[in-house]
């Protein structure tokens, strides 16, 4: 779990230096991790799943699947077909940089409110097209919950303006 | 107010007369100066005495000025800043909004404001994140001193003050000599080099929002923020007040405040309120908001909302 | 007596040397403390942002109201035509004078930018007018000083000539006790303006600040008389100490019953009105220092005004006297101490920071009434002329007017 957060922290940071750009149709700018997780591109690009929906057994296991409280497996968003897709619902292909799309069909809720900037985050300026943190920057898409990052104390000095 | 800028501009002679105060002093004091005073520290202590109100200068005036606070800054702190004056962005009115559903009360936004507005070491800066007792919004039964070990009793929440930056400050009509005022954009900034230190709009304001430089402020030179600007983050004298500015260094810029680009959790929402578009209408016309203490009709520029 | 004169005026001469080089070293250490604070800033202070201000504002709202209650002697004097307070009105310009000089230096000191005074200055400056109500105390302040020493002046010549009162002179006393009125009212104004500090932000604190400061005004005036008497300079005439202590007992009433009104509505139903009040008079969660001290004042006054309701009682002097010295240090405390404090408490975020004046604090203030009772030694010592005895001064005299004064001794 510790490791997902180290990582997806790491995915923010290098994805913050350089914008996806995509999602013009919403006009914002996304931000955040756009691609695959390398680690199951590693087989699934030459080997296709298989497509039993069941509990994912080693070599998956490190995979923590917490989306969906266990009504959800891979193959409800990734495509089969194409590993480096996904797809929404009703089975339409969707590029990573567009998982909001996918997001919006269960959460249509949170997609309204981020997609006028209220949920998430704006970055960089207030004026001018929005830009946007992608879904994922935030929630990791296998165990979405966002996990606050420390709290910093209370400066000493802010209690009285002097000693 | 009453300050538009036309009667704080006009009058010639108050211009004239203190115009020749500062000759009178320059010409009689120069020689003098030339050799007890090298590095000219004296001399600009003495301008900076004899300096007018912000909104009376010209634009060569207050590039003078500025050039000024950054030898200053230099001469005083050690650093090295860029002091800039920005002016209003046209056609604009801030606001600021804050999503309470998700504010963790992590205090990113304190720190990041401290750092970004050069708060001095001893200073209390300008946001405070009260923890809240469950099923009370009274301001006064908030908790300042909490950390990640207080234990609190479930229902509690945070809410992050600042200043309100209210459309009808009680700070700005206290003020006794108009070192205060509202910006054309909406943002209440201080003078500090017109700020006789009385502190009487600390008393005024409803959201103790003002802070006083009790001493020299204490920065250090390796966590400065070296981009600043006259209204804003530049060094302070003592004896001023200092606020919550909405960052106007970086805000007239295009740029997001400091406390919002900190939040982790996006709890912050800055823009324009003229903007139809805009996420702050947006949450104007969808979510069921309120205003701090709004039965004292100070008409503060700051909206709480949450989720649900 | 007579005999004893010489070596009485010699001891007495010595008193007020010893008097007036105390007064002058308490001003001079003072100077010293400012300097301190000068080059470090208001941090030598026990001031803070969450309680910005102190001693040094409590103790000018005090002074203003001392400053503010020497228009008690002018209205009877001049408008109500007891002549024989004519001879006292003199010593109550002094205070006025004395007071309100303190005020403004209790507010000079307070300033984090002392140099910069002059952005309050109309035209060089930039005074927030009409919206600031401190701009507008400034201004009340500084007239009501002004109008004063032109009056002291008149009075010291006109007294000198025993001239008659002129229609001019006449003016300006109503301008002074129009001043005089409005400077309280104003500073009241100051506090009772702020929504954001509750404790303040009731009307009857502008009444109750005249009543109070009528009440340690007269107590003042009937202390100095007292002392001048003693030195033998100058007596005060009977019918001005009757009136004093009058006026004294009356405002003290309508002062405790304004009070009572305040805290039934603080305590019946306690709202945010109530927490600076309650953390002076009953502690809350042991929260202030201050509270003997408090109801201590409130006990000296009930006590007082019980006293002094009894007509045998008001006429007899010692009583009178030991009266005044009470109710002048109870109100001292309750006003220069209890006011501002418990009215910033807590902040409106709710913190609660305790408050303690410095010793620098302390010396700065020791060293602004050590030089306001320099200045009103030395108006007494310019101005108070003696007056022979009682009967030529009498409240019903004849021609009503007191006896042409002797020369000073």
């Amino acid at each position: 779990m510790r490791k997902i957060v180290w990582l997806l922290a790491g995915g923010m940071v290098v994805c913050l230096s350089h914008w996806g750009v995509a999602g013009s149709e919403v006009g914002v700018h996304l931000a955040g991790p756009t691609a695959a997780k390398s680690e199951c591109q590693g087989c699934h690009a030459w080997r296709n799943p298989e497509r039993t929906r069941r509990a994912l057994a080693a070599p998956h296991d490190r995979l923590r699947m917490q989306h969906g409280q266990g009504d959800l497996w891979c193959l409800d968003c990734h495509r089969a077909e194409q590993p480096g897709e996904l797809k929404t619902r009703s089975g339409r292909p969707l590029p990573y940089d567009a998982a909001w799309q996918l997001c919006a069909d269960c959460h249509p809720v949170q997609i309204t409110s981020w997609r006028s900037g209220i949920h998430g985050k704006r970055m960089e300026s207030w004026r001018g097209a929005r830009k946007l943190l992608h879904c994922p920057a935030c929630h990791e898409a296998h165990d979405p919950a966002w996990r606050p990052p420390p709290m910093h104390p209370l400066p000493v000095q802010s209690l009285r303006s002097h000693p | 107010m009453s300050q538009t800028p036309e009667t704080l501009l006009d009058p010639s002679r108050r211009r004239w007369l203190q115009g020749a105060g500062v000759a009178v002093t320059t010409v009689s004091a120069a020689p003098l100066m030339a050799l007890a005073d090298p590095e000219g520290a004296v001399a600009d202590t003495l301008e900076t005495l004899l300096q007018t109100h912000y909104r009376r200068m010209s634009r060569t005036e207050i590039q003078e000025v500025l050039h000024r606070i950054e030898r200053r800054a230099e001469r005083e702190h050690g650093v090295r800043i860029r002091c800039q004056d920005p002016p209003p962005v046209t056609g604009v009115r801030f606001g600021f909004a804050v999503n309470l559903s998700k504010c963790k009360g992590l205090r990113h936004c304190v720190t990041a404001c401290r750092q970004e507005n050069n708060v001095s070491m001893q200073g209390s800066g300008n946001v405070r994140v009260l923890a809240m007792p469950p099923g009370v919004r009274t301001l006064e039964s908030g908790e300042v001193e909490y950390d990640a070990h207080t234990p609190m009793p479930p229902g509690s929440w945070f809410l992050p003050v600042q200043c309100q930056q209210c459309a009808d400050p009680a700070c700005v009509r206290a003020c006794p000599v108009e070192a205060t005022w509202r910006e054309p954009d909406g943002i209440v900034v201080i003078d500090y080099d017109w700020c006789i230190g009385c502190r009487y709009c600390a008393a005024a304001c409803p959201y103790w929002a003002r802070r006083f430089n009790w001493q020299k402020p204490h920065l250090s030179a390796a966590h400065i923020t070296p981009e600043t600007s006259y209204l804003g983050n530049r060094p302070r004298p003592v004896g001023v007040m200092e606020k919550c500015t909405w960052c106007i260094q970086r805000t007239r810029q295009g740029r997001m405040p400091a406390c919002q680009e900190a939040c982790p959790s996006g709890a912050r929402i800055f823009g324009d309120l003229l903007d139809p578009g805009g996420e702050l209408r947006h949450i104007l016309e969808h979510k069921t908001i309120f205003r701090l203490k709004e039965e004292l009709h100070t008409d503060p520029q700051t909206w709480y909302f949450t989720d649900v | 007596m007579s005999d004893t004169r010489p070596v009485r005026s010699v001891i007495l001469r010595f008193a007020l040397r010893i008097w007036v080089v105390v007064l002058s070293f308490a001003v001079v250490q003072g100077g010293w403390a400012w300097h301190e604070q000068w080059r470090l800033g208001l941090v030598v202070t026990g001031m803070s942002d969450q309680l910005s201000w102190g001693l040094y504002i409590g103790q000018f709202v005090f002074l203003v109201g001392v400053a503010a209650s020497a228009v008690v002697l002018v209205i009877p004097a001049y408008w109500l035509g007891i002549h024989a307070c004519r001879s006292a009105v003199v010593i109550g310009e002094a205070l006025s004078v004395t007071a309100v000089s303190m005020a403004l230096m209790f507010v000079w000191v307070d300033l984090g930018q002392p140099l910069r005074v002059w952005h309050a200055l109309p035209w060089l400056g930039t005074p927030n007018f009409p919206a600031s109500i401190m701009a507008w105390d400034l201004l009340v302040l500084t007239a009501y000083l002004g109008v004063n020493v032109g009056l002291l002046i008149g009075h010291g010549r006109g007294h000198r000539k025993s001239a008659p009162l002129s229609r001019h002179r006449l003016f300006w006393f109503v301008v002074a006790t129009l001043l005089g009125l409005s400077i309280h009212t104003v500073t009241a104004f100051l506090l009772a303006g702020l929504p954001a500090r509750p404790m303040w932000n009731t009307g009857l604190l502008a009444p109750r600040f005249i009543a109070s400061a009528l009440v340690s005004g007269c107590a003042w005036l009937l202390v100095t008389g007292w002392i001048l008497a003693k030195v033998g300079t100058w007596r005060m005439p009977e019918a001005a100490g009757r009136l004093l202590t009058g006026v004294m007992t009356g405002a003290l009433v309508i002062y405790l019953f304004m009070g009572i009104s305040e805290w039934f509505v603080l305590f019946y139903h306690p709202t945010a009105h109530g927490h600076g009040a309650g953390m002076l008079y009953l502690g809350w969660e042991g929260k202030s220092g201050l509270t003997l001290w408090m109801i201590g004042s409130v006990g000296v006054q009930g006590m007082a005004a019980m006293v002094l309701v009894v007509r045998p009682w008001r006429r007899r002097p010692g009583v009178v006297l030991g009266m005044a010295m009470l109710l002048f240090v109870a109100l001292f405390v309750e006003k220069g101490v209890g006011l501002i404090v418990p009215g910033l408490q807590p902040t409106p975020l709710g913190e609660w920071v305790a408050y303690r004046p410095t010793v620098v604090e302390l010396r700065i203030a020791a060293a602004i009434w050590a030089g306001g009772l320099l200045l009103f030694t030395g108006l007494l010592r310019l101005l108070c002329h003696p007056v022979p005895r009682e009967p030529e001064c009498g409240s019903a005299s004849t021609d009503g007017r007191c006896a042409p004064p002797r020369g000073p001794e």
